[in-house]
């Protein structure tokens, strides 16, 4: 019965958001429902492989069509317009349904993890429904496992006043770094993106940073919003970020950063991979590496930039593999007040080499990034750029840097919790409400133009 | 080769490839229990692994494993059959 | 379940009764003039945007207006009523906002075409320090049809100004801060700054009434506020990109569209400041022969007589503006 009332909210939030793919989502979870249990009976091991493929071949080949179809058409197109010749070919009018990229990859772990007899095929159609609909993730994720979530969905959830409280700050802290830091910072990196080629380089510098926070706050604060309406509801669904920008290698940022999708992506692009490869030693590790996070990249969107994108950060990975060090994590110690000069300048490097990438991530062609790279290389980069350039207000802009670093110092000292605002250690409820309200009050004035959620497009 | 054997010469390829002294495995260990263990050190473990007992996988039975235990059992098996 | 479920109540009731209370006020004030029809949309508040009065009383207003007034403070130099006068059949409305953009004006604009008022005659005055600033944007403070936006943010925005200016607080509460301008625009032309009586018209332009004398005209010169130019031309940086160029042929079509009588004017400011000659070149193309250029160094600028202070020149400037540009015969 709760399952029902579950999968109902689920269709509706989704039909509210876009009525126009609910079919579509209803039909693969008939379909991923019914292979489900088929692969899980059937003895004979050719007819499980087949209905495997039958499951991938759907669900990639549901988001190649709607996702991919018009980037290779117009790819093909134009590789061959670079030859002289002109192929009469067109892109068709496809829309993307909402969530596509989320809900996907929960049916084929779905049925990749019956196929391997890890889990067993839900019996039971609305727990499986609900599984791949459930509405605090569908439109962006986390992109919970089938062995974590249908077991919860199995059981009676019973209301629990510290999960439920637990979850209610969650969502506060979401809404905090998505409405006073994310939006904000987007209405400067819009400004930026803009007119790159009219501002100073240290002012492209500057948008870049700001970009990569208000990716950050955007995903990881809408993460918290649907982690934490999971709690209030009783569930625990998977984490997505554990305070990414503290991480000193490339390898622990991944660890980091999105963590349902490269766990996903490490246990059904990565490892089979690097075990097909595993003959050619260092060099297979890195050439799965590089198609995984290529992968990754893709994954975003139909757009070379996100293919570059992938691509560099798999090519990140080389000197740690080459290196060795692979395996030798750096830890920071729990309870530290600061980090070491070290382990700072680690953080920085990191935080950089990710912001490189993202000027690529955030630009509509690799034409732009370029030439917003080639603008930001220049001398006017010791230039003081105006802060009007960012926003009208140049005040605004100086208020939400002090947000951005009171966030960043926030999370720094709160890295051993599960999220930033998970202060139910503090004794004095006035002292926590105190807290609260002064998050509700920056939230109300800082609330604006409302920005959708970025990776509501992938 | 006995079981304790295999689990001490697979103990000492962890402590080599993990670089890691403290390494002390059972049955049980998941990777979850050892800090340096992950899907990029995993696959450097089953290469040195295959190396030294001159054995070969299939991707099968290395995705099946759960645990060090069935890491185990199927060396012993291949070993027996070899 | 129950506790939890009180416990947010309380956690909630307190914040809710606070914001009631205040909310109660603001509604009862209305210092934006959101929430009732009023007689008077004249600017009373310094924090009220001009552009956003000016929308509600054309709102309220029956009048069928042909004609239009746009641009910054400077613009309210600008009689509209005398306007009327010298284009015979023109039904004027002063629609300036206060450090107008470019952007601004063309939402104004695109809302009155799409309203079905017809461009007949325009004037457009451009500032070169002013016009394009914010990469010509709009102001986000105007009226929610011109910015497009939802009208429950824009009563929130106003709403939440309230508290978050110490001075808009202390008008909420029935202080004055002192320094309200409280004028009074005229009813039908929206001349913001009198209502237009004949000896208003009469006096127009009239340079006795309006100057300052030399003594006051030193002591600003002391003070810095005319300050000392120098001799040499000398330009602003590029400052006209896409979005502009964009808002600017935009602007253009509806001119197109309705075979307006336009005339665009850069003001005469104190600074002396040219465009760039490349945004010249833009401006150019893009208004041709009706584009007149009174910035820079000139007769009107070289002269601190014709200024108010270092950002104002007197309406006979514009009166002088007007009655060298607007001449009979030209209306087309």
């Amino acid at each position: 019965m709760q399952n029902l009332l579950l999968l109902l909210a689920g269709y509706i939030f989704y039909a509210w958001a876009d009525f126009r793919f609910l079919s579509y989502l209803v039909g693969i979870s008939l379909l991923n429902f019914y292979l489900g249990m088929y692969i899980e009976k059937t003895t004979n091991a050719t007819a499980k492989k087949w209905l495997l493929y039958a499951g991938l071949l759907q669900g990639i080949g549901g988001l190649m069509y709607f996702k991919y179809f018009n980037f290779f058409i117009s790819s093909f197109k134009s590789a061959f317009q670079s030859l002289g010749i002109n192929l009469n070919v067109h892109t068709l009018n496809i829309i993307i349904p909402l969530g596509i990229s989320f809900f996907t990859f929960r049916t084929i772990s779905y049925v990749i993890e019956i196929y391997k007899e890890k889990i067993t095929a839900s019996r039971d159609w609305v727990v499986f429904f609900t599984y791949v609909s459930f509405f605090p993730c569908i439109l962006s994720g986390p992109i919970d496992r089938p062995q974590k979530l249908i077991p919860q969905l199995e059981k009676e959830r019973v209301f629990n006043n510290s999960q439920a409280t637990d979850g209610l700050r969650q969502i506060l802290w979401g809404l905090f770094k998505k409405i006073v830091i994310a939006d904000n910072c987007a209405s400067f990196t819009n400004n930026v993106f803009d007119n790159f080629h009219t501002i100073p380089a240290s002012a492209l510098l500057i948008g870049a940073f700001f970009y990569t926070i208000q990716l950050y706050a955007d995903f990881s604060g809408y993460t918290d919003m649907a982690i934490g309406i999971a709690r209030l509801i009783g569930f625990n669904i998977t984490r997505n970020f554990n305070y990414p920008f503290y991480s000193q290698n490339i390898a622990e940022y991944w660890r980091k950063w999105h963590m349902s999708l490269t766990s996903w992506l490490t246990d059904y692009v990565f490892t089979p991979l690097s075990i097909a490869l595993r003959d050619y030693g260092k060099a297979g590790i890195i050439i799965a590496i590089i198609i995984n996070f290529t992968i990754c990249g893709i994954w975003h969107g139909a757009n070379w930039t996100y293919v570059l994108f992938g691509f560099l950060h798999g090519c990140y990975f080389i000197p740690i593999i080459l290196r060795g060090t692979l395996n030798k994590k750096k830890r920071i110690v729990k309870g530290q007040l600061l980090p070491s000069p070290v382990e700072f300048v680690n953080m920085v490097a990191t935080f950089l080499l990710v912001m490189f990438t993202l000027v690529i991530f955030r630009s509509e062609s690799i034409g732009q990034a370029f030439q917003y790279f080639g603008s930001m290389f220049s001398m006017s980069i010791f230039t003081v750029p105006s802060l009007s350039i960012f926003d009208i207000h140049g005040s605004k802009v100086i208020i939400i840097a002090f947000f951005i670093f009171l966030m960043l110092i926030a999370e720094w000292l709160q890295r051993e919790k599960e999220y930033g605002l998970q202060i139910s250690n503090v004794k004095r409820s006035f002292l926590r409400w105190g807290i609260y309200y002064g998050l509700i009050v920056l939230i109300l004035v800082f609330i604006d133009k409302q920005e959708t959620f970025i990776y509501l497009q992938f | 080769m006995a079981n304790t054997e295999i689990l001490k010469k697979v103990n000492d390829i962890f402590i080599d490839i993990l670089d890691n002294e403290e390494i002390n495995l059972n049955d049980n260990t998941t990777a979850d229990d050892i800090e340096e263990w992950d899907s990029l050190s995993h696959i450097q473990l089953v290469v040195a692994i295959e190396k030294y007992f001159k054995i070969r996988f299939t991707s099968k039975e290395i995705q099946s494993w759960g645990n060090v235990g069935d890491m185990l059992a199927t060396i012993e098996a291949k070993l027996k059959s070899a | 379940m129950k506790i939890f479920l009180k416990k947010l109540g309380f956690f909630f009731l307190y914040p809710i009764i606070i914001i009631a209370v205040f909310a109660f006020f603001y509604v009862k004030n209305d210092p934006f003039l959101d929430f009732k029809t009023y007689n008077d949309y004249s600017w009373k508040y310094n924090f009220q945007s001009l552009g956003d009065l000016s929308t509600k009383k054309l709102f309220h207003s029956s009048a069928k207006y042909n004609s239009f007034v746009f641009g910054s403070s400077r613009a309210t130099s600008i009689y509209a009523c005398y306007l009327q006068q010298k284009i015979p059949g023109s039904k004027f409305f002063h629609y300036a906002n206060w450090r107008e953009t470019i952007g601004g004006m063309y939402a104004r604009m695109r809302m009155l075409d799409s309203l079905g008022y017809p461009l007949e005659n325009v004037i457009l005055y451009l500032d070169a320090d002013n016009s394009f600033a914010n990469y010509g944007k709009p102001k986000t403070n105007d009226h929610y049809l011109l910015n497009n936006e939802s009208k429950y943010l824009y009563y929130y925005n106003h709403f939440r100004f309230m508290f978050t200016d110490a001075n808009a607080m202390k008008i909420l509460l029935g202080y004055s801060v002192g320094d309200e301008p409280n004028w009074t625009s005229d009813p039908v032309t929206n001349d913001p700054t009198h209502i237009c009586t004949d000896s208003i018209l009469k006096h127009y332009g009239d340079t006795d009434l309006e100057r300052k004398d030399s003594l006051q005209i030193d002591s600003l010169k002391k003070d810095g506020t005319l300050y000392k130019r120098g001799n040499k031309q000398e330009y602003l940086e590029p400052q006209i990109y896409p979005y502009a160029e964009d808002i600017l042929a935009k602007i253009k079509q509806l001119f197109v569209k309705h075979h307006t009588n336009y005339y665009v004017v850069i003001t005469p400011l104190y600074d002396q400041m040219k465009f760039s000659p490349r945004d010249m070149q833009i401006l150019k193309k893009v208004f041709d022969d009706r584009l007149y250029d009174f910035s820079g160094h000139n007769a009107i600028t070289n002269n601190e007589y014709n200024y108010i202070e270092g950002v104002h020149f007197w309406p006979y400037v514009s009166k002088q503006i007007i009655d060298s540009i607007v001449k009979p015969g030209m209306v087309r």
